[in-house]
């Protein structure tokens, strides 16, 4: 029983005691205060708010706070229990409850003290999860808390088998426990692989104060990247779609790559808020824009997976290879730890994402990356440091800075491609720049160097500059955090900032939104897994649309909705009615006296995450007109997630003609062309039949192909975008015409506040040329904030409370429109 | 065997190594590994360089920062496998 208690509540070595005092100074409740901020910050930043982190952040300093005045004895037992009410928070505590038991069971086997028989364990487990989690047993709980488990287990209990046959005394339960469990990676799925012997024999090595203010620092640091992640996100990476040229590939190839900020981010916070709790840990990131070698990168960039690899196999690998030559041996061994990093990748992205798919750009990344590495280690171990830092050697350095930068952006680039063709079809701008653009660049290229050389020897040789970049004041960090803070509560009271919105609440970027509303039920789940299955668990719902409610057509349609269906969408009730849309019944044939309004659009149309009466047409129906009316109104809802002017054509063309309406509301959002030819593209990719001529000729005019990457179909279809969208407006206007119906053309923006459309005046003047009435609600969504109208950061669709906002200013557009909209009093 | 001279013969390794100009500032307890001074590839050769110096033989799981990471340590870490 004693033995049970000492491996919950281990004894205190004397010094750690001493260490984890925190004395109630002016130093502490300033540092204390720091930390506020940080947590207020995260909070109204809303970091990674879409796992939890922004409500779990909250637990974690209450949770602090209290673990300050435990006696130490306690403590680790204490931040087990935080970790749990942090994963009760971020997740559900049917979640956290299973998680917990799952790694006590892989804690207990972490006591059998036979290697072999470890490793087989691991091997098995991870068989069994991968079994589970894949939902072969079709057990949706176990499948999440697999899930979960996998998250704080993949690499950790890898590192911890290896690294406990080493131990000088076996660490406790406890220790154990709270290293696999550790805060707050229930937030962060992509967690550094920390080493279980700093974690453990690091517990207040060094005096609280420490690795208190540590903590600050790289949870400062942690929300600065993430905010610069944010400018660079929203403002600065542009789409691939939108590259016409080489410096248009230079501007995508060089961005992309900056979004690593992302990843230092959220490791800074992550691994600052463990540091807050005593421990304490070596740098994760180092400088890394600022490598000078492919090598010098491995040794800046996510030190902590890198010193995984090097502990558990580098070092082998290369202590067993002392038959061959040296040079040879770190050559192989380097190789062999990029395999084992391009497999683990795969791993863990398995876990993350639900599937695992070999992608070329993915092989051929690491395999680049590696062998650049293994050549400039090999080339290193020949070399003479360098001795002094003078100005030629310092350019010498500046240029391999630059380089590296560059040759990293390509492979960064290719990496996160969609697809190899893609980023193929993208190198080939290159070539068609002119012999001035090759002059600029090289130009350019040069002052750069030269600008990193000059920095490189004013860092090593003035000591002024090294104290400006190395000396990060708390005091600094602490008015940065202010202004955060104060940033984010301006927004949240009411500020209408364009650019402060982008930063305070994390969007998607144009590209990235189309990529979501494009095939959003079946992209959604890879964007978010984890929240999903959780929500769908807790609502007994489902967040994809039900394949029950809906059905694969032959035709460019490509999907529809089964006539008279109940069922569940994003956790809110979705029905269909007899004739197949998402609405209630309506009389056939149309009773006379009545006036039918048809809506033709996509998911924000359709109501995508509010329940059946909760979406604009059906709140302008049931809310807004009734009593201003001189007849019964009615409108119907042929809105579906994905549709745009093909589907709507159709629409039009197949299903109108039966309900009788006497005015068609076509509703087009920003971006309308680009949307168009990527729904075109999308059409042509399904095999779908192809009945228009006119779609037949543009597909055959711009000679796109099966084989060709979706960027070089866009890019061959970019001039036919203006044909498409008269082929679409003129087969609506003209369905309106034979049937005496008045086509109304409606201008929805689709984030509450995009600023410009460069569409928009094309659109609208086509539209107006075709016979529409037209309605403008560009201003719709004016003097609120996103946060409080849309389904959530990473969802832009509207919540009720936009639909409402949209439905009522549809009504006062329409309530000025009396001459066209008769049938009002 | 003589520790200080072990120390010297480490310190005069690990600077050749990282160079002068890095190593301004560098004591006998200034750590090597956690500050990324030695990234693994000089450590492997540190290692070597202690074979073939002490005629010991390390074992992969030992280099670790316990034994590593400053001057002292990768001396008394010498003078442990030395003495057997």
């Amino acid at each position: 029983m004693s033995t049970l208690f000492r491996h919950i509540f281990p004894l205190v070595p004397v010094q750690s005691v001493s260490n984890a005092r925190y004395i109630p100074n002016k130093r502490f409740f300033t540092a204390g205060l720091h930390l506020v901020l940080c947590t207020l910050a995260i909070f109204l930043l809303g970091i990674e708010e879409n796992k939890g982190f922004d409500k779990g952040v909250l637990v974690l300093l209450a949770g602090f706070f209290l673990y300050t005045v435990l006696k130490p004895v306690y403590r680790k037992a204490f931040l087990a229990l935080i970790a749990l009410v942090f994963m009760c928070v971020v997740t559900h505590w049917i979640i956290a409850a299973g998680v917990f038991l799952v790694l006590m069971v892989f804690v207990l086997l972490t006591f059998i003290r036979q290697k072999n028989l470890l490793y087989g364990i691991a091997v098995l487990m991870a068989g069994a999860a991968l079994f589970l989690f894949k939902g072969w047993w079709g057990n949706a709980y176990l499948s999440i808390v697999t899930g979960y488990a996998a998250v704080f287990l993949m690499i950790r209990y890898i590192y911890l088998l290896y690294e406990l046959n080493y131990f000088k005394t076996s660490p406790p339960f406890i220790d154990r426990f709270n290293y696999l469990f550790m805060i707050p990676n229930a937030s962060f799925p992509l967690f550094p692989p920390v080493d279980p012997k700093i974690f453990i024999n690091g517990w207040y090595a060094a005096p609280s104060k420490e690795s208190f203010e540590q903590a600050l620092l790289w949870i400062s640091r942690g929300i600065l990247h993430t905010v610069c992640y944010r400018i660079l996100y929203m403002f600065l990476v542009p789409s691939p779609f939108e590259i016409e040229n080489f410096w248009g590939l230079l501007h995508f190839v060089l961005a992309s790559y900056t979004l690593l900020l992302r990843l230092s981010g959220i490791f800074y916070i992550s691994l600052g808020f463990v540091m807050l709790f005593g421990y304490k840990f070596p740098p994760t990131f180092d400088h890394y824009f600022f490598a000078n070698s492919f090598a010098d990168l491995w040794r800046r960039v996510n030190l902590f997976w890198r010193d995984f690899c090097v502990r558990v196999f580098y070092f082998p690998l290369v202590t067993r290879m002392k038959k061959i030559p040296p040079i040879q041996a770190v050559f192989w061994a380097t190789i062999g730890v990029f395999v084992i990093s391009w497999l683990l990748h795969g791993w863990q992205w398995f876990w993350i994402k639900g599937t695992y798919v070999f992608a070329w750009n993915d092989f051929l990344f690491w395999y680049f990356l590696g062998m650049a590495i293994a050549i400039g280690t090999v080339l290193r171990m020949k070399k003479k440091p360098m001795r002094e830092i003078s100005l030629a050697s310092s350019m010498v350095m500046g240029s391999r800075v630059v380089l590296t930068f560059l040759g990293m952006s390509l492979l960064w680039s290719m990496w996160t491609a969609e697809s190899l063709g893609e980023w193929l079809y993208l190198l080939t701008f290159a070539g068609k720049a002119t012999g001035t653009d090759y002059l600029i660049f090289v130009l350019c290229l040069v002052s750069c160097m030269a600008i990193a050389g000059g920095i490189n020897y004013l860092y090593y040789s003035k000591h002024w500059f090294a104290f400006v970049f190395k000396n990060a004041r708390p005091i600094t960090q602490m008015v940065l955090m202010l202004l955060f803070v104060c940033l984010a509560l301006a927004v949240k009271t009411g500020w209408n900032n364009n650019i402060a919105e982008k930063i305070v609440v994390m969007q998607f970027n144009q590209h990235d939104r189309t990529i979501m509303e494009r095939g959003y039920y079946e992209q959604i789940l890879s964007n978010d897994k984890q929240k999903i299955e959780v929500l769908n668990l807790v609502s007994k719902t489902q967040w994809n649309l039900d394949s029950k409610a809906t059905r694969k057509t032959n035709n460019i349609l490509l999907r529809e909705f089964l006539p008279d269906q109940v069922s569940t969408f994003k956790g809110d009730s979705l029905t269909t009615n007899a004739i197949g849309i998402r609405d209630r019944n309506y009389v056939l044939p149309k009773p006379p006296g009545t006036v039918r309004i048809a809506v033709l659009g996509g998911s924000y149309e359709m109501g995508s995450g509010v329940a059946d009466h909760e979406n604009y047409p059906a709140l302008l129906e049931e809310k807004y007109l009734p009593g201003h009316t001189r007849q019964k109104v009615e409108i119907l809802n042929f809105g579906f997630g994905g549709y745009h002017l093909p589907q709507a054509v159709y629409v039009a063309q197949h299903k109108l003609e039966q309900v009788q309406p006497d005015y068609v509301f076509y509703v087009a959002h920003s971006s309308e062309r680009q949307r168009m030819l990527e729904n075109f593209i999308k059409i042509t990719d399904k095999k779908v039949e192809i009945t228009d001529p006119a779609l037949l000729q543009i597909k055959k005019a711009s000679g796109i192909t099966p084989g060709m990457s979706k960027l070089e179909k866009f890019n061959r279809l970019r001039p036919f975008s203006k044909k498409l969208i008269n082929w679409g407006y003129g087969a609506i206007a003209q369905w309106c015409r034979q049937h005496g119906v008045v086509p109304v053309w409606i201008y929805l923006p689709v984030s509450a506040r995009l600023l410009t459309d460069p569409d928009l005046e094309f659109c609208l003047e086509t539209a107006r040329e075709f016979g529409f009435e037209t309605i403008l609600l560009n201003d719709v969504y004016h003097g609120y904030a996103p946060v409080d109208i849309q389904l959530s950061s990473w969802d832009a669709h509207p919540n009720p409370k936009g639909h409402d906002i949209i439905a009522h200013k549809l009504f006062e557009e329409i309530s000025r429109k009396r001459a066209i909209f008769k049938f009002l009093k | 065997m003589n520790i200080e001279g072990v120390k010297d013969k480490i310190r005069t390794y690990i600077v050749n190594v990282i160079g002068e100009q890095m190593a301004k500032g560098l004591t006998d307890d200034s750590s090597v590994i956690q500050s990324r001074l030695l990234d693994s590839i000089s450590t492997l050769q540190l290692v070597a360089f202690l074979e073939e110096e002490y005629g010991i033989e390390i074992n992969a799981h030992e280099i670790m920062d316990e034994n590593f990471d400053t001057i002292n340590k990768i001396s008394d870490f010498v003078i442990r496998k030395k003495n057997g």
